[in-house]
């Protein structure tokens, strides 16, 4: 997903079918970007990508001509195509950006009015909570909210691989599993015990419970820190006494 | 309570019973709203929940004092109405079941006062009576046997009664130290569990508390009493629950479990610190701890989250948690072995054999420390009251504007006073779980002598609710009334988030104790807010007239309850006559949705100060 995105940017033909895993796609895409974006090496020192057989050891000196800073991927290339890929990508968007940065800021300026406008009719505090999920999923933001919106989205649907149902079940399981009691999870869920959130959609308030679980579990977790702290300090202050000779019973 | 045996004078309205009653509407099944108009200066209106098998008490009771002329006793329905005039006061005041004439408050009574408007008051009274319940691992079974030894050694390790005084030595700088830091002194030197703050309303300490704001003469009573059970209605009580037979093979069967946590062994005692301030001397009664045994399960989800879940199974930790705290040594009188009771557990034919002890401590809060804090405010505020020509229905309703030095100062010496309540409390819990360790010649750990919680009954608390739609900081009081969280509520303890606060409700000697637990409708309508206990029936003098205590202590040894008690000729004041019926002082809460009926329970012994 992630490489795909920064294809688009990168505007790559042969975009289309594009597999990462597949050896022609991979050799034809980096000729590719040291050939038209890249273009680190003078034309007539670039034949080494020409040739097959020593393909993967060019891209291994390569790597660390261009100073690549995951030595893993430099020495052998071929086991970690992925993050190659997408370093060299990165960097070849770096370049390009550098070579046409008042252009494309001037494109951004223009833009950005826009933004703010179809923002106003959106609360403050909605948008600091957007921002703040958008954090917490490291999904950079810009003032396009809808943009945001649709990368939350697909962001999640990156984790999200089962269908709702499944997914209510499978985390039913796990929960029951973490808290060690069944009966509890299904009193949360059955409503024995209240979630303190009724929607009248059976799956968000399925959704709702499991993130009270959550939460909850977190805090008894807290908790119990905050206890082995509060004991550990009793060793060193605690002596209690007991004076029975001072004790009176009644008048 | 505070004040009940004093007549007051009280300006007449002039109107018979019947006009009075038109004031008075019933608005729903268990629910009754007092018109402004009833008392002179009403800003909102009074509202009172009973059902039909308590109302007749408090009407009884205007129509006696309108009989009367407007001479003797104030009836709590005019108590009510005249909180319902004080300066600041939000939505309306509250009457709660168990519902009865108090000093200037009904006991009873829920008020809640803006904080942001500079004109609302806090109004001195009882601090911090409260009642807190700890779980055992014991069955019914298994303290059978030990009934009496254990309500002795319970009666040998707490001292009860008037003018009793505690084995904890302490110090006059031990003493400000305790005042200042409530629960945190107990844990520091040892007397409390970490899991016990964890369990406590406010985490047992009020943080603005000044022990500059108390006087000496409230400190020299408060030094010797740490520790005390005191008198009055204070008193403690086990609770047991019935154990039902596991028949056959293990089965993973929901309801199977629910029963079973039916079974548990709980004791419940009630301790209250702060007598009334009035010129009524504190501790005028007895003290009771009890050993009840569980009757039946209301809400066996909730149920089981107080005690299964949170002893050796937590519901959110999966490994049991085992704190080697410091404060354990001190309780280990006998060394630690697989006795008798461990074995028989063992080999037991229950299922998961779980106890439960329920302290319950009524009058055991703040006791003659508290009360000399809330007569020093009480003499402070009523002559602040002349000075500013503030206009009182009732000269009893002493109070001061919340901004006023004299009101900052009453709160910083209530405080204190509440958290000399929670030290208090939290010290009988650790004579409490001495005397189990030595019966049962366990440790208290392995006993596994948790707290459920520990409810506050008196207190003046600010707190954030819904005024208009708007949340607004208020000063709320609860004169003999428990404070009732909705499940999620973040004030509330990580365990009870899904289930609600429990309410721990003392029954009186002889009868059920229940606990409850808060709702999301009872926030809304008592600012979180519910019963306390079974309420007065009848006043102390006409108790002591009326009733024989040998009498009354013949009908509990008939019902096969052990009983300790100090001084039995005050016995007669806290029977179970005395009182309203607290089985249908619940059920009016359940009905009326501000609070759940969650577990009741029936006393297997009694100890009395």
């Amino acid at each position: 997903m992630d490489l795909q995105r920064k294809l688009r940017v990168l505007e790559y033909p042969a975009l289309e079918g594009f597999n990462v895993t597949d050896f022609s796609c991979l050799q034809l895409l980096v000729n590719w970007l040291e050939d038209s974006k890249i273009r680190f090496y003078p034309i007539d020192q670039r034949g080494g990508f020409k040739t097959e057989d020593k393909w993967w050891d060019t891209l291994s000196k390569y790597l660390t001509d261009l100073e690549c800073p995951h030595a893993h991927c430099i020495s052998a290339p071929q086991d970690h195509c992925p993050e190659v890929i997408s370093w060299l990508l990165s960097t070849a968007i770096s370049l390009e950006y550098n070579d046409n940065a008042a252009e494309l800021n001037a494109r951004s300026a223009a833009n950005t009015p826009a933004a703010s406008a179809e923002d106003e009719s959106i609360s403050p505090g909605f948008l600091e909570a957007l921002h703040s999920f958008a954090d917490l999923l490291h999904i950079p933001h810009t003032g396009d909210v809808l943009g945001l919106l649709q990368s939350i989205k697909t962001e999640i649907a990156r984790h999200v691989e089962l269908p709702p149902e499944r997914l209510a079940r499978t985390a039913h399981l796990h929960l029951a599993e973490l808290y060690k009691s069944k009966a509890f999870v299904e009193n949360l869920l059955t409503g024995k015990l209240e979630s303190g959130i009724r929607t009248g959609d059976t799956h968000l308030d399925t959704a709702a419970a499991l993130l009270r679980l959550l939460y909850i579990r977190q805090l008894r977790e807290q908790q119990t820190r905050v206890n082995n702290c509060l004991a550990t300090l009793q060793d060193a202050t605690a002596q209690p006494k007991v004076d029975a000779s001072l004790g009176k019973v009644g008048y | 309570m505070l004040g009940e045996d004093q007549p007051t004078h009280y300006q007449p309205s002039g109107r018979t019973f019947a006009q009075e009653r038109e004031f008075i509407t019933k608005i729903g099944p268990v629910q009754y709203e007092i018109a402004p108009g009833f008392v002179p200066n009403m800003r909102v209106p009074a509202t009172f929940y009973v059902n039909s098998q308590l109302d007749h008490l408090i009407f009884e009771e205007l129509e006696h004092f309108t009989r009367s002329g407007g001479f003797g006793f104030l009836p709590a329905v005019k108590q009510m109405a005249n909180v319902a005039s004080l300066p600041g006061i939000v939505k309306r005041s509250i009457g709660l079941p168990d519902c009865h004439a108090g000093y200037g408050f009904s006991i009873g009574n829920v008020a809640a006062f803006d904080m942001d408007d500079p004109e609302a008051i806090v109004s001195p009274g009882d601090i911090n009576c409260g009642v807190r319940v700890i779980r055992t691992n014991l069955s019914e079974q298994d303290v059978a046997p030990h009934k009496e030894e254990l309500a002795q050694a319970l009666f040998d390790h707490i001292p009860v009664g008037v003018g009793s005084q505690g084995i904890i030595p302490t110090s006059m700088d031990e003493l400000d130290a305790a005042l200042e830091l409530g629960m945190d002194w107990s844990l520091r030197e040892g007397y409390a569990w970490p899991e016990d703050k964890e369990h406590c309303e406010e985490y047992g300490r009020m943080l603005q508390a000044d022990p500059r704001a108390v006087s000496s003469r409230a400190k020299k009573r408060g030094r010797t009493q740490m520790g005390t059970l005191g008198a009055g209605n204070h008193y403690a009580e086990c609770v047991v629950c019935v154990r039902r037979r596991r028949d056959g093979a293990l089965e993973v069967d929901n309801r199977l479990q629910m029963s079973v946590f039916a079974c548990r062994v709980t004791a419940i005692t009630g301790f209250s610190l702060f007598p009334h301030p009035t010129s009524r001397s504190w501790g005028g009664g007895v003290s009771s701890p009890q050993i009840q045994v569980v009757d039946e399960i209301c809400n066996p989800a909730a149920a089981s989250h107080m005690g299964i879940e949170f002893t050796g199974q937590p519901t959110m930790g999966g490994e049991r948690l085992h704190i080697p705290s410091a404060a354990c040594r001190g309780y280990v009188i006998i060394p630690q072995r697989d006795c008798l009771c461990m074995n028989s557990l063992r080999n037991s034919n229950f299922l998961d054999p779980l106890g439960v002890v329920m302290l319950h401590k009524r009058d055991l809060g703040s006791r003659g420390f508290g009360h000399q804090v809330a007569t020093d405010a009480l003499i402070e505020m009523e002559k602040a009251v002349s000075e500013e020509k503030t206009v009182l229905n009732d000269k009893q309703l002493a109070c001061a504007k919340i901004g006023s030095p004299i009101g900052q100062a009453y709160l910083k010496g209530m405080s204190c006073a509440a958290n000399y309540a929670w030290v208090n409390r939290s010290t009988m819990t650790f004579l409490t779980r001495q005397a189990f360790a030595k019966v049962f010649t366990c440790a208290p750990d392995d006993l596994d002598m948790q707290m459920i919680y520990d409810t506050s009954h008196n207190i003046a608390k600010v707190e954030e609710h819904m005024v208009d739609g708007r949340p607004h900081r208020l000063l709320v009081h609860r004169k003999g009334a428990t404070r009732a969280f909705p499940p999620h509520h973040p004030l509330i303890p990580v365990e009870y988030q899904c289930t609600g606060q429990p309410v721990l409700i003392g029954g009186t000697m002889g009868t059920n104790s229940w606990i409850l637990t808060g709702t999301e409708q009872g926030f809304d309508t008592t600012f979180g807010s519910t019963c306390h206990g079974a309420g007065r029936a009848r006043s102390r003098n006409n108790s002591r007239r009326n009733l024989d205590h040998r009498d009354i202590l013949e009908a509990l040894a008939r019902q096969n309850i052990s009983i300790r008690v100090a001084s039995p000729k005050l016995v007669m004041e806290e029977a179970p006559d005395s009182y309203k019926d607290v089985n249908a002082v619940v059920e009016t809460c359940h009905q009326a949705g501000i609070s759940r009926k969650c577990v009741k329970l029936r006393p297997i012994a009694v100890i009395k100060g």
